[in-house]
């Protein structure tokens, strides 16, 4: 009976500090929360994407810009884990919302060629869907379960790289927990997935007013 | 400089050389001594060093190299300053570039020197991902703002997409703290 409570106990506590853990460093969408609807946001490849004709098992949405150096620094990662789960049923969308010409369009095409990207990647001029995500962070990751709901939100990793004219480097060294990885394999398995939130680090999205 | 009226034109004109050399050479010094380096401060220091600053209010402007919107918005910082730093509001900066990343800080000090960042300029001296814990940072820019008593007041950032901060915002803080 005491083994009993206190295993009750420490289920209590796990809960309770994972549930006040969810959405405390995204001021706009929680853990469990639905995929907001987009419609037609054009993409790199020329066509245009809407929320509706995704149908794949894992949703994962990264906001991305051109000009960030934590984006530059992870984006070999990116790539990289992109094309681990190409042959499963995971989408991954990259997502631009800066105004900066450098971020925009054309520069993206040129950035998404340039760095093999192998994913869509969608402009959101309006931003809207970067409103809605609460995306204030380049880069800044979401994914989303059958449902569309979102399991994980946060960091690429444990040890974000940048890119200067030295190279990339890591802050923490060569990194060892591996949160989007874990979120997409968890949530394929149907598991739950055991880190949902972390600190995004990077460059911030900046909002027109 | 006053050369005596007895000496030779040739003496005269020795010790104006030498004059000037000295000069010259006080004066390379004198730049180095007032180039803006970046002083280290840890979590702990900080947090003791801003109990020493009341009465004064303090703006903290929180940034790095690596950071675009940081460097596109710090000139108005510095007008900030020079427009309030003699009404008893002190300007602190807080450079967030990686603590061994030397040429990142190199750079941090050259643009504090263009820009004439004549106050106190700080690197914090901790483990990047754990300073942005520490200091509870989602992203930067950031902006806070300390009352006369020593207590944040205003914390501007950009982590909530409808609200994020912009110049006048700080501005408007500022004043609203010298009523």
């Amino acid at each position: 009976m005491k083994n009993l409570r206190l295993i009750l106990s420490t289920l209590f506590l796990v809960f309770t500090f994972h549930a006040a853990h969810a959405g405390q460093y995204n001021s706009i969408i929680n853990i469990g929360d639905s995929l907001p609807d987009f419609k037609n946001l054009p993409s790199i490849e020329g066509s245009n994407l809407s929320s509706s004709d995704l149908t794949e098992s894992v949703l994962v949405l990264v906001s991305l810009a051109n000009h960030c150096p934590w984006v530059q620094g992870m984006d070999p990662d990116l790539v990289e884990l992109a094309n681990q789960f190409k042959d499963q049923d995971v989408r991954f969308i990259g997502l631009s919302f800066n105004h900066r010409e450098d971020d925009q369009l054309p520069a993206m095409k040129e950035h998404a060629k340039k760095n093999g990207y192998t994913f869509s990647y969608l402009y959101d001029e309006s931003q809207q869907l970067g409103r809605k995500l609460g995306a204030t962070r380049t880069p800044e990751y979401f994914v989303f379960d059958k449902d569309r709901k979102l399991v994980y939100t946060g960091l690429l990793y444990n040890s974000p790289a940048k890119k200067d004219s030295d190279g990339i480097k890591h802050i923490n060294g060569e990194p060892s927990e591996f949160y989007v990885h874990d979120a997409i394999a968890a949530t394929l398995a149907g598991k739950p997935v055991k880190v949902a939130e972390t600190r995004a680090h990077g460059c911030t999205v900046k909002y027109v007013n | 400089m006053v050369v005596p009226l007895n000496m030779s034109i040739k003496r005269r004109l020795l010790v104006i050389w030498l004059c000037l050399g000295m000069s010259m050479a006080g004066s390379y010094v004198s730049a180095g001594d007032d180039a803006i380096q970046l002083k280290r401060i840890s979590y702990s220091q900080w947090q003791e060093k801003l109990k020493s600053y009341p009465p004064d209010i303090v703006v903290v402007d929180m940034w790095a190299t690596w950071c675009v919107s940081c460097i596109e918005r710090f000139p108005k910082m510095i007008e900030l300053h020079r427009q309030y730093h003699q009404q008893g509001v002190r300007f602190v900066s807080m450079c967030l570039d990686e603590r061994d990343d030397q040429p990142a800080i190199t750079r941090a000090e050259k643009f504090l020197q263009k820009n004439n960042a004549v106050f106190e300029n700080y690197l914090m001296d901790e483990n990047l991902m754990q300073a942005f814990e520490m200091l509870d940072l989602i992203g930067i820019p950031v902006v806070l703002i300390y009352d006369r008593n020593g207590q944040e007041h205003f914390r501007l950032t950009g982590d909530n997409p409808n609200k994020q901060f912009t110049d006048k915002d700080v501005e408007a803080a500022i004043q609203q703290l010298l009523q």
